[in-house]
């Protein structure tokens, strides 16, 4: 257990360290950028039992059922990689689509 | 006698792996007198034959010309976030076919799922089936 966590006195305080991820969907209609933000809280939220939670900053699949890509596991690398693999499976169909990164 | 044991083994470690596995997605279908297809679903439904066994089904009402659809999650314990793809993929081929899905029974982590996703700006969420099942748009 790493010392930050200890700082946390209740669960209700949801204390987190942030870790923050950036990748580029490519698509016919210009590259996107995604910024994807994984939660690390200290102890699983009240009402949930995993403790890392990653989620994008911007939707997809906007024109049918728009929705945030979001993953929650119990590592880093499961909460990330269900995020991302929801970013590649839908399209972004915003109106934010840029060219560089 | 030692293969016997070697054997027993093996079963034992196979039943702890089940014991602590989530429990498989059950689905029941049923229509309600408005004419509207209810799935309902009971265990967790995880990424793999969960989330495929929904869109088989979706997929299968749409080609029965059942457009009109409700997802009751009322014994629903748990979606994972290819869950909540498998949903909004549903929600799009309803609609690309003329008609609609709205969730019915959502509570606990499911509902907050949801609502972490913003999934539930698109789908409508009822307390359950019978109360989705109103003012549903006609079926044709």
């Amino acid at each position: 257990m790493t010392d930050w966590m200890y700082l946390q006195e209740n669960p209700a305080e949801q204390l987190a360290l942030l870790h923050f991820f950036s990748v580029v969907k490519r698509q016919p209609t210009g590259d996107v950028v995604f910024r994807v933000t994984v939660k690390e809280f200290a102890a699983p939220p009240p009402s949930q039992r995993l403790r890392f939670f990653a989620e994008a900053d911007k939707a997809v699949n906007q024109k049918t059922a728009s929705f945030i890509p979001c993953g929650w596991g119990n590592s880093l690398f499961n909460a990330l990689g269900d995020c991302i693999r929801l970013i590649r499976q839908f399209p972004y169909e915003g109106e934010e689509a840029s060219s560089s990164p | 006698m030692k293969k016997l044991r070697r054997h027993r083994k093996v079963v034992s470690v196979h039943f702890t792996e089940r014991k602590f596995k989530l429990v498989i997605l059950h689905v029941t279908k049923s229509t309600t007198k408005q004419g509207v297809t209810v799935l309902q679903m009971k265990g967790s439904i995880q990424s793999g034959p969960d989330c495929r066994r929904l869109e088989q089904e979706t997929d299968a009402l749409i080609q029965g010309k059942e457009h009109f659809v409700i997802f009751d999650f009322c014994e629903v314990t748990h979606i994972d976030s290819s869950a909540i793809g498998s949903i909004a993929r549903c929600f799009s081929r309803l609609k690309t076919s003329g008609g609609s899905l709205r969730l019915a029974g959502c509570k606990g982590m499911v509902e907050a799922s949801l609502k972490l996703t913003q999934l539930h700006r698109v789908l409508e969420l009822y307390p359950n089936a019978s109360a989705a099942a109103e003012n549903f748009p006609q079926p044709h």
